[in-house]
């Protein structure tokens, strides 16, 4: 595998880690990590979130990337990855993201 | 199904296909028109496929809790679950919603195990068959909403998903389920079969949209693929293990018992060797197809499991079992058939923002 492979599965793989970490913890979600896939539906069908579920998933990732979630963005609070694409676009890896180009 | 319901069906422009030992409605007016009409307006399709069990929620909950993988005896009433039935090797057999309406308990099965099959694994569950008795009409899209709200009052918009109501609609006793497999506002429709087509025909009339179509299973896999939904019958018939199929969220670990359970804990304790990821391929390329290579940087990864072409992105968009440490989005793959290779990338899925996550239904 070349190198930019390796440093963009490297990336992906640590953002998601840090995003899987905090769900579990601050939702005492009964999962571990490898349970949840990453395209898992976060808000109703999936892992059922409520409204003050996802206002705890916007402060998790903000806390943990500094990075801000508009009010709203539903888009953004669909799952785990379109999570991890959003912080990879906002840290400068837009390469690593894995949203149609 | 009876004789009657799918000669009326077959009068309305049905096609009819087989889906592990059911009749299922294959399509109507043709795929794309279809997909098209879920995606931009609404769609009704009758859910022939579907099978319908009902027990008294006293007598079957605590029987259905140790067969099901999901949380059953903690469902509440008015409310539906949604969760799997596994066969003794922790292989999916069937996608189920239970719900518990009153004293009764419904459990719709869309099932990838052969009939018999199914009966077997619900052996020692007090559950009726009663598909000839009901009919399931699934109402599907960003405008589902509307002729529930026509002919059931503006109160219906305040159900919440996975919930299931009692509701007479068209002078008929329903039961209404605010679910959906589309990614868009989805409703079913549980209705006494003798009243389906009349019920059927008072949908489409409330619904007052010329853009409204009836859809089939055809369709609904297209619907399922690219809005990231679980599909029994794609997916879940090539691939069977739920572990890499990313089921572990109808799934209760902490529950004692379930059919399948000291199989599915070994291969989860053993590690899960790969993944089903989103993978596209790029604009103009075409033909991607279960069976094919996927490829990173020439190596073979994974294997397409489904794959089909979205009428909203005109992509063609597939699902791939790859090996874990290569399942990521957003890597630049190759899909090889034969000597033929193609560019694409694994992506996040779904690919774009349903209709439906644009509206909210307390401002319409």
């Amino acid at each position: 595998m070349t190198r930019d492979i390796e440093r963009q599965i490297a990336l992906r793989k640590d953002v998601v880690h840090r995003i899987k970490r905090n769900l579990i913890a601050r939702l005492s979600l009964p999962y571990t990590e490898e349970d949840l896939h990453e395209d898992v539906s976060l808000l109703g069908s999936g892992l059922g979130l409520d409204s003050l579920d996802a206002l705890e998933v916007v402060l998790a990732v903000e806390q943990e990337f500094g990075v801000k979630i508009a009010e709203g963005s539903v888009a953004l609070l669909r799952s785990i990855n379109t999570l991890a694409d959003h912080v990879l676009r906002e840290t400068g890896h837009p390469e690593a993201a894995g949203g149609l180009p | 199904m009876t004789g009657t319901w799918r000669t009326l069906l077959a009068g309305m422009g049905a096609r009819f296909q087989d889906r592990s030992g059911r009749t299922a409605v294959a399509g109507f007016a043709g795929v794309e028109q279809e997909v098209l009409a879920v995606r931009r307006a609404l769609g009704l399709a009758p859910m022939t496929h579907v099978r319908v069990f009902r027990g008294v929620v006293d007598e079957a909950l605590y029987p259905l809790d140790e067969v099901l993988t999901g949380p059953v005896s903690r469902l509440r009433f008015g409310r539906v679950l949604h969760t799997l039935l596994l066969d003794p090797d922790g292989q999916v057999a069937a996608d189920a919603y239970v719900a518990i309406d009153d004293e009764d308990l419904w459990v719709l099965l869309e099932c990838v195990a052969d009939p018999k099959t199914v009966e077997a694994l619900l052996d020692g569950v007090p559950l009726r068959d009663e598909e000839d008795r009901w009919a399931v009409l699934s109402l599907d899209g960003p405008r589902a909403w509307a002729p529930l709200r026509e002919l059931l009052g503006p109160d219906v918009l305040g159900m919440p998903y996975l919930a299931i109501e009692p509701r007479t609609l068209a002078g008929t006793e329903v039961r209404v389920i605010r679910a959906g497999k589309t990614g868009e506002f989805g409703y079913w429709v549980l209705v006494p079969e003798e009243a389906a087509a009349a019920t059927l025909e008072a949908l489409r009339q409330a619904a007052k949209d010329p853009a409204m179509a009836l859809y089939g299973t055809e369709a609904l896999d297209l619907l399922k693929l690219d809005g990231r939904f679980f599909n029994v019958h794609q997916e879940g018939a090539r691939v069977r293990d739920p572990l890499p199929l990313g089921l572990q969220w109808m799934i209760d670990f902490q529950k004692d018992r379930f059919t399948g359970r000291e199989a599915l804990m070994g291969r989860r304790e053993s590690g899960v060797a790969t993944k089903v990821v989103g993978v596209a391929l790029d604009p103009g390329n075409r033909g991607l197809a279960p069976g094919q290579a996927v490829l990173l940087e020439g190596e073979p990864v994974g294997t397409v499991v489904v794959a089909g072409r979205s009428p909203v992105l005109q992509r063609d968009l597939g699902l791939a079992e790859v090996r874990r440490p290569f399942a990521w989005a957003g890597l630049p793959i190759e899909v090889r058939d034969g000597d033929q290779v193609q560019r694409g990338q694994t992506l996040t899925m779904p690919p774009f923002l349903p209709e439906s996550l644009k509206i909210r239904l307390d401002e319409v």
